[in-house]
């Protein structure tokens, strides 16, 4: 599974389909993966993450959903806009790809940080935003 | 765009069609006592037998997934099937057909099917087009059903499958609805007549065999208006054979007020004190409504308390409807002290009775005369003098019968047998007649029994229910009447018609000094009348008030009265109204 780009401008009238849903699952599924190789986060995958048309959603499935996605927030110590919740509206999808694309960023911060070939004490760093100091990755 | 009825009347032409919701439930004897579903089923919570509950709108990724505005529920198998928490119904995988066996302990004449994503419904050899609310002909103790889905992404889903004949119709399917709800305000021909309901409909399969089945007086509901703003319910019932010809069914029904005319008021003493004869006469007047079988939704209270004299009166053997209709004609407009005695009942599907000026349930609307089309205006004939019809009865006359308890022998001697039936039709009136035991002072006498079999004022019939030893009488209070008049003539001495009026009963009641039964009050009323044709609201009663604007802002022109009858159409997503009145003053 590769990355999809979340889908984070939802208007009322908006549909949730097959796609939408496997997007949002296979998503935090990557993110859980990629971030435990990187040691960054322990905790679980995403049970379902294939969903055909004949697929109902259920209450189990966006429970997971939340608790993956919550997970690495907290793993990561993000600090977000809004919480997602257990809601079918359009605003709370949106939600839930914003969070996912925020620790998809904050993945691609950290791994451009670990491959950065400067050292504490140069100058680069002095004007650096503060948020590269905040963590480094093992490579 | 506004949503509500005021909104979108306050526009020249309204920007959107009212809703229209218009069910027919007809029930069945048999009931289904088994339900076995075949196929791919996705969910069965086993509640194909409950109408009642609502499906839950599920995460559902068929076809082209869930509308994202809240109202999906995640799906969850734990949650118990309830009013509250909706229900599953049977649904299939995407693209599979689902097949219902259902069995009844009795004969089934049809089902009603409630369903989505189906695209036909087949029993044996008919094949039915899946509209959502489908009548399906069974004709016999079970039946089998099979539900075919739209497309290979769409599954089917069934809400429920019951016995009857239930039909949700809507703008969708409907043709035309007309109401004619009427109201009357005539001195001379006040009879009150019944509201009617017309509807049709389209419906692609036929069934005519089922509608055949379907009796007189089932219940029709009518709403109309915006989701957030519909009209109260009204209640009609089914009146005429239920007909579909070439995909059209026509249901025609009248309001519960036809059941005025299937009560006959037999002939009875009424009697009321001075001090709250009005009151009494109201009571009276709910329950003689009431005792027709019809169920009042609204009812204005009225609380009095015996006082004054006690005056009597006997009301000849009458319909419901004369009865009421008289009523209303004698006490509209009538006012004493300041208070208006009018007593009004008004049906149109929503039975409501009120006393006063009849605004306690009833609307006042305004309506500018330029908003209208089709104008008409006449002056009915001025009334100069009111006759008596009755060559037996004077109009207020008095009945003279003592307060206090004294029996006149009707006649003694008497002996009969065990179910020997006793009748007599008297000349004049009896209260309390009835036969009584003599009274030997001998213990071992057996005394003779009755049972009253019908007591009228002229009328008393029994039978022994028990020999005696001795010869009974029968006896009773006797009452003379005098006074009353001919005729009564408009205080305006004004030329015009002669009208005759039978006198609604013998004898007179009176509050106060003033005969509740006011024939002086019917030259009151207005001989002005019209009509006008205006864009209609389903909220619209008989009798409720309409301020007439003429729009020249300077009130001159205007007029105040009352709806007469109100025409109200939808059709072809219009909603018109034709409308006639009276002036009120």
């Amino acid at each position: 599974m590769a990355w999809i780009t979340p889908v984070t401008d939802r208007v009322q009238g908006a549909m949730h389909t097959v796609t939408d849903q496997n997007r949002i699952a296979q998503n935090l599924d990557w993110l859980a993966t990629e971030l435990t190789t990187y040691q960054l986060y322990t905790g679980a995958t995403v049970q379902k993450t294939t969903y055909t048309k004949n697929d109902y959603i259920t209450v189990d499935d966006w429970a997971d959903i939340l608790s993956v996605l919550n997970a690495m927030i907290e793993a990561l110590a993000l600090e977000t806009e809004g919480t997602a919740d257990d809601s079918t509206t359009y605003m709370n999808m949106n939600t839930v790809e914003s969070l996912t694309l925020a620790i998809y960023d904050r993945l691609q911060l950290l791994l451009s940080q670990a491959n950065l070939n400067h050292y504490a004490g140069d100058s680069i760093y002095t004007e650096g935003p503060l948020s590269i100091y905040s963590g480094g990755l093992a490579i | 765009m506004p949503t509500t009825i005021n909104a979108q009347n306050a526009l020249q032409i309204r920007e959107k069609p009212m809703e229209v919701y218009i069910s027919l439930r007809v029930g069945s004897t048999a009931t289904i006592s088994t339900y076995t579903v075949t196929g791919q089923t996705k969910s069965d919570d086993s509640t194909l037998g409950n109408s009642a509950w609502p499906m839950r709108t599920l995460a559902d990724l068929q076809d082209g997934g869930f509308l994202l505005d809240g109202t999906a529920q995640w799906y969850d198998s734990t949650l118990t099937p309830s009013e509250n928490n909706g229900k599953l119904g049977v649904r299939g995988d995407i693209g599979e057909t689902i097949t219902v066996t259902i069995t009844a302990g009795s004969t089934l004449t049809a089902v009603t099917v409630a369903s989505s994503g189906v695209s036909t419904i087949t029993k044996g050899a008919d094949t039915y087009t899946a509209t959502g609310n489908d009548v399906v002909t069974i004709n016999s103790t079970s039946a089998t059903l099979v539900f075919t889905p739209t497309d290979s992404t769409t599954r089917v889903e069934i809400d429920y499958i019951v016995p009857g004949i239930m039909f949700n119709i809507t703008n969708d399917t409907l043709i035309s609805c007309t109401l004619a709800l009427r109201g009357n305000l005539d001195v001379k021909d006040h009879t009150w007549e019944e509201s009617e309901i017309e509807v049709k409909m389209y419906y692609p399969n036929d069934i005519s065999s089922s509608l055949a089945y379907i009796q007189n007086d089932w219940p029709i509901t009518y709403q109309a208006g915006y989701d957030s703003d519909l009209s109260t319910e009204r209640k009609f019932y089914i009146s005429e054979p239920i007909t579909q010809e070439q995909g059209v069914i026509t249901i025609k029904g009248v309001d519960a007020s036809h059941l005025l005319d299937e009560k006959t008021m037999q002939e009875q003493w009424f009697s009321a004190y001075t001090g709250n004869a009005h009151q009494t006469l109201y009571t009276k007047f709910i329950d003689a409504i009431q005792a027709a079988g019809i169920k009042l939704q609204r009812k204005q209270s009225w609380s009095g308390s015996q006082s004054g004299t006690l005056r009597y009166s006997v009301l000849p053997e009458m319909s419901t409807r004369d009865f009421v209709s008289d009523v209303m004609n004698l006490t509209l407009n009538h006012t004493r002290g300041g208070s208006n005695f009018s007593i009004q009942f008004v049906d149109a599907g929503i039975p409501t009775v009120e006393h006063g000026n009849g605004k306690t349930y009833g609307q006042t609307w305004t309506i500018y005369k330029s908003d209208c089309g089709e104008w008409t205006e006449k002056y009915d004939q001025n009334i100069s003098k009111i006759i008596d019809s009755n060559s037996e009865r004077k109009i207020n006359e008095t009945i003279t019968t003592s307060n206090v308890l004294v029996y006149d022998n009707i006649e003694s001697g008497l002996t009969g047998n065990v179910n020997q039936f006793f009748e007599y039709n008297f000349d004049g009136w009896y209260r309390y007649a009835s036969p009584f035991p003599a009274s030997s002072g001998v213990p071992s006498d057996t005394p003779y029994k009755f049972t009253i079999i019908s007591r009228q004022p002229s009328r008393l019939v029994f039978k022994v229910t028990q020999k005696g030893t001795r010869a009974f009488t029968v006896g009773g209070q006797s009452s003379a009447i005098t006074g009353g008049v001919d005729s009564f003539s408009n205080p305006n001495k004004l030329p015009g018609i002669n009208v005759e009026m039978e006198p609604f009963v013998y004898g007179n009641l009176t509050d106060g000094t003033d005969s509740i039964f006011n024939y002086p009050s019917l030259f009151k009323r207005s001989l002005r009348t019209g009509s006008f044709t205006w864009k209609g609201d389903p909220r619209m009663q008989p009798l409720d008030y309409i301020n007439i604007s003429n729009d020249t802002g300077d009130g001159r022109g205007n007029i105040t009265a009352r709806i007469t009858g109100i025409e109200l159409t939808h059709e072809e997503g219009g909603t018109s109204a034709k409308i006639t009145w009276r002036e009120w003053s």
